[in-house]
């Protein structure tokens, strides 16, 4: 049940209706329900690890709060091994055992196992993970309903592709709700709107051109085919997941509960730290709180600084998949950064430093950023180094041929469309402030929207990109 | 029912002529200034003899087209440099194309391949270039061919210079560079504008509060409202009809019945042929009004390719809205054709005859759930099923421009179409083992459509085809119940082997205890079994050049003897009674 399929919207119709006929606790319960069923269209058989999950974390954070010293740490230990051993056995065995059987020169058959990775894991184990290790160190009190945990577990909207909501901000929502205020149901319209624009206008018509690069690499060499598909798929992935987030948080609010925003125009990131305040938010922060910051009170100092910031990005890779391809692209991420960061600390205090703040020079750095994403895509959509490879010898030249502009007429319109919607955003939060606008103004912009979503909308259901991790 | 996707395919039967009428001047203008701004956008060409394959392939799947090659210019004048000229090619069903060229009539060389694309050519120098482009590399089957004359700068007249626009000089002179610089420079200010200087180190929340009393639902239900309204405007009328891509099956079909519409009555007794492209390729109106005229007939024919009898209704229902225009109406009946592909198609197709009325009935004509919804969106917002039409415009502005100026060149061409000269005689089928003997020199296309056609249907396939003509011909004969318009209706051949078909043709089979609201004709069941033979045919489902003289021949001959006055009184409710 995909948000752009009209089964959802009947599912969710369906699911708002009775939701409102009923008292909240019952509302609750039905909303739990629902999201197992939800969760069950994929596949039935993976309810049993999101209950697993629940039901463990429900129990030793009901036994966290009241524990101390080392019997505490140990079931944080629990917690975290029942927690990343389900996500690192289903995720992170093949590839794991895949590539020591490699470089034991023994045959993969031997060791590869037929697991089918459920939909939306690595989501639900950080929200799950965030709970216990908030209940560890006293940020957050147990939740001592299990209705509850387990609603904040499976609500349906964050459940296949987040954004990574967190016990101590979700909770209390679920613990206080209140009907939402008309603006909020109008700001819910507006985001859920939003979001299949993003997602069947924007995201599957680039699709279109990064799929037809990606799908036939060898029929496509040059620089010019390389940077057309990769800033394809850059664009895709952008308007696919933020899409995916801006309906799921249009969803969540129509019901009453407010998720937190995930994506803030990332392409006009000026510089690696920038893009990672811009680009899916919640994860950023997650491993900024649970990671980066555990690892950095430990050890001081500026390598292990470094190091930490490599070991945090390479993990963020992984936690994208499986692949090589994903540590590598998580790497190129953690080099930026700290390549970013040596570069300030060299040039702080120089005239290079001050011209580079000069509001003149912001357009020279988000092209430079946007460029750098970029070229990560070449790891980030390969299925191969290999294929990584031939992207990065593409677009910086090595094939010795031009290549082929992908872009159509449609794409490039859509290109400008896209960063003038993403630069008023930016400027005066145009979008946001449709939902207070007078009906002179919304009336009009519903009508574009719905024109749009009909006349214009990738008729072919493309299926989200994050789904997969 | 059997879609035909040949090269010449007959457009327009009868000698209509079409007028330009004054609000599609209008729309003319407005269409021009959309390619101007189209044109702003328009992405650089590859540098060079590269190809390039369109990236709209897969977004235009869906608007079937005629394969076609354009170049633009096709006069290119030629100074001390040589001068350029842009190809684009569509073989029109997605199957790989080749294009190939040849100067002054010489040895033809590979251009470009590609089912779709573009690629320039930068080399046109004083002579003359044809461009054909083909089914396959042997060079058999030719889709489409477009000629490239290369002119002296000293010899265009003043006239013809006049003919290049401005946009299509500057395009020519390296404008895309100027204009990747414009984007540069509108990329540039855009991202200089969306930010107040400092970094950002927050983002705001959606607002939670609001100064004015909000009306969320008023709203929402107004903005649908208004959408469904401008929908309406915009694609129920013949604002947006009037400039659908003419290659596409919506295209053709609201040119068809708007030419129907405008053609003056002759004052004779006019016949009007529908059907598949069984009957587009079979039936020749030119042919016929030769034949019948001596009786005072004039032949119609409104057959197209992948139409259906559901969307014939509706095509009716446009262009005879008294029920009385036309002395008889030929319907044909069988089977044979894909039924999955042909439902697809058949949306599009009738969106431009669909009315709101007919959600319900239409929508009817399908067996999936969601066919059903996307026919019942279709009727009510009709743009859903333009969609393909709508971003093709977007996208090729000025080739939309271009095919909607050279209509009169398609519709010169139907009424001249003569049928396909080549046959597949030599090809034998054993009905025992099923094997299949081609000569060489069929094409795979040309095999392929031999193969299905012996494919019998499955008995769910056949009552379905046989439900769906059972109701829409009781719909047709309903609506011209009380009218003197006589409703014929003839089997159409079952293909070069229907002699070994287990499906029968007979009246029965398809309408067998239907109660009938007017008499109708039919031809006998055994007509056209004389021409179920290779040599009549091209492909496994239409007959060739000599194939519709045949058709033709034998259908005007049977029209003018059942349609004399004393004949008359014999129509019947069950045909086989006389």
């Amino acid at each position: 049940m995909l948000f752009n399929s009209f089964q959802y919207w009947i599912f969710f119709l369906i699911v708002l209706a009775l939701f409102y006929s009923v008292p909240f606790r019952v509302g609750k319960v039905l909303l739990l329900c629902a999201s197992y069923v939800f969760y069950m269209w994929w596949d039935p058989r993976f309810i049993v690890l999101i209950l697993t999950s629940t039901i463990v974390d429900y129990w030793l954070g009901i036994l966290l709060e009241s524990a101390s010293g080392r019997r505490k740490k140990l079931l944080l230990v629990v917690s975290l091994v029942v927690n990343l051993g389900i996500l690192g056995f289903f995720k992170y065995y093949n590839f794991f055992a895949g590539s020591l059987a490699t470089l034991l020169h023994l045959p993969q058959s031997s060791v590869i196992l037929q697991i089918i990775l459920p939909v939306g894991i690595s989501f639900y184990t950080f929200a799950s993970l965030s709970y216990t290790i908030d209940v560890y160190w006293g940020k957050m009190k147990a939740v001592r309903n299990f209705i509850d945990y387990a609603f904040f577990i499976a609500f349906f909207p964050h459940l296949i592709a987040g954004p990574i909501i967190r016990g101590r901000q979700f909770i209390s929502q679920i613990q206080n709700w209140r009907r939402p205020a008309t603006v909020v149901v109008q700001s819910g319209i507006v985001l859920i709107l939003s979001g299949l624009l993003k997602k069947i206008v924007f995201a599957d018509r680039f699709a279109i051109v990064s799929d037809k690069y990606f799908g036939d690499l060898g029929g496509h060499p040059g620089w010019l085919s390389a940077w057309s598909g990769c800033v394809a798929f850059a664009l895709q992935v952008f308007f696919d997941f933020s899409g995916y987030t801006d309906i799921a948080r249009g969803c969540a609010k129509l019901l009453g509960f407010e998720f937190p925003l995930n994506f803030a125009r990332p392409a006009l990131s000026r510089n690696p730290p920038d893009l990672w305040q811009r680009w899916h938010i919640t994860l950023s922060l997650w491993l900024r709180d649970y990671l980066f910051m555990p690892l950095s009170r430990r050890r001081r100092g500026r390598f292990a600084l470094y190091r930490n910031l490599i070991l945090v990005m390479v993990l963020v890779g992984l936690w994208h998949g499986a692949n090589w391809t994903f540590v590598l692209w998580g790497a190129y991420h953690g080099v930026l950064l700290l390549s970013h960061r040596v570069f300030d600390r060299a040039t702080a205090g120089t005239l290079l430093s001050e011209v580079m703040r000069k509001r003149l020079f912001v357009p020279f750095s988000v092209a430079l950023m946007f460029l750098c994403y970029a070229v990560s895509v070449a790891f980030f959509r390969a299925s191969t180094l290999q294929d990584s490879a031939f992207i990065l010898r593409g677009m910086f030249g090595f094939h010795h041929v031009t290549g082929n502009f992908l872009f159509t007429t449609g794409t490039v319109v859509l290109f400008f469309i896209s960063l003038f919607l993403a630069v008023a955003q930016e400027r005066n939060q145009f979008i946001d402030r449709l939902a207070l606008a007078p009906a002179r103004v919304q009336i009009p912009a519903y009508v574009c929207v719905f024109l749009t979503l009909e006349l214009f909308p990738v008729t072919d259901q493309v299926p989200f990109v994050y789904f997969q991790f | 029912m059997t879609d035909n996707f040949s090269t010449n395919r007959p457009f327009l039967c009868g000698e209509a002529s079409i007028e330009t009428s004054p609000r599609s001047k209008i729309l003319y203008g407005l269409l021009l200034l959309a390619i101007c701004v189209g044109a702003c956008f328009a992405p650089p060409s590859a540098k060079g003899e590269i190809a390039q394959p369109s990236g709209t392939a897969n977004a235009t799947d869906h608007v079937k087209r005629a394969p076609s090659i354009n170049a633009t210019p096709e006069r290119v004048t030629v100074g001390v440099e040589p001068g350029r000229s842009e190809i684009r090619w569509d073989t029109g069903d997605g199957s790989v194309g080749f294009v190939y060229v040849s100067t002054n009539g010489e040895k033809r060389t590979l251009f470009a391949t590609g089912p779709t694309g573009r690629a320039t050519a930068p080399w046109i120098k004083r002579a003359s270039y044809l461009f054909e482009l083909y089914r396959d590399v042997e060079q058999r089957t030719l889709l489409a061919a477009v000629t490239i004359s290369g002119v002296s700068a000293l010899k265009v007249s003043p006239k013809a210079s006049l003919k290049v626009s401005p946009l299509t000089t500057l395009w020519q002179n390296n404008a895309q560079w100027l204009l990747a610089a414009v984007a540069l420079v509108v990329l540039y200010f855009a991202v200089y504008f969306s930010t107040p200087g400092e970094m950002r180190t927050g983002f705001p929340a959606e607002p939670s509060t609001s100064p004015r009393q909000l009306h969320v639902v008023r709203n929402l239900l107004l903005g649908l409202v208004v959408f469904a309204c401008v929908d309406g405007a915009i694609f129920h009328t013949e604002l947006y009809t009037s400039i659908l891509a003419p290659d596409s099956f919506a295209g053709r079909m609201a040119i068809l019945t708007r030419a129907e519409k405008e053609r003056v009555s002759s004052g004779l007794k006019e016949v009007l042929v529908v059907g598949d492209s069984r009957v587009a390729e079979g039936f020749s109106a030119t042919a016929a009004d030769k034949l019948g005229s001596e009786g005072g007939f004039k032949f119609v024919s409104l057959a197209e390719p992948a139409s259906s009898i559901d969307i014939w209704y509706y095509m009716l229902r446009e262009i005879d809205p008294t029920a009385r225009r036309y002395s008889a109406i030929v319907i044909p009946y069988g089977y044979g054709y894909n039924r999955r592909r042909g439902q697809l198609l058949k949306i599009p197709m009738a969106a431009p005859l669909l009315r709101y009325s007919d959600c319900f009935d239409f929508t009817s004509s399908f067996e999936e759930w969601s066919d059903r919804f996307r026919a019942f969106t279709a009727c009510i917002l009709r743009g859903s099923a333009l969609q393909s039409d709508v971003i093709d415009l977007f996208e090729h502005p000025a080739v939309r421009a271009e095919s909607i100026r050279s209509e009169h060149k398609r519709i010169l061409a139907r009424a001249a179409y003569k049928g396909r000269a080549d046959d597949i005689a030599g090809t034998s089928y054993d009905p025992n083992t099923g094997q299949i003997t081609f000569p060489s020199r069929l094409t795979e296309t040309q095999r392929e459509a031999i193969k299905g056609s012996l494919q019998e249907p499955s008995q769910s396939e056949s009552e379905q085809l046989i439900a769906l003509q059972r109701q829409w011909i009781r719909r047709i004969l309903k609506r011209y119940s009380n009218s003197p318009t006589a409703i014929v209706l003839v089997p159409t051949p079952r293909g070069p082997f229907g002699r070994f078909s287990r499906t029968s043709m007979a009246y029965q089979t398809f309408f067998s205890g239907m109660t009938m609201d007017k008499p109708i004709l039919s031809l006998p069941e055994h007509t056209f079994d004389f021409l179920e033979a290779p040599e009549y045919y091209f492909d496994g489902y239409h007959v060739n050049a000599k194939g519709r003289q045949k058709f033709t021949e034998t259908v005007v001959a049977e029209l003018v003897k059942q349609l004399k006055p004393a004949n008359s009184a014999h129509f019947a409710s069950d045909p086989e009674q006389f």
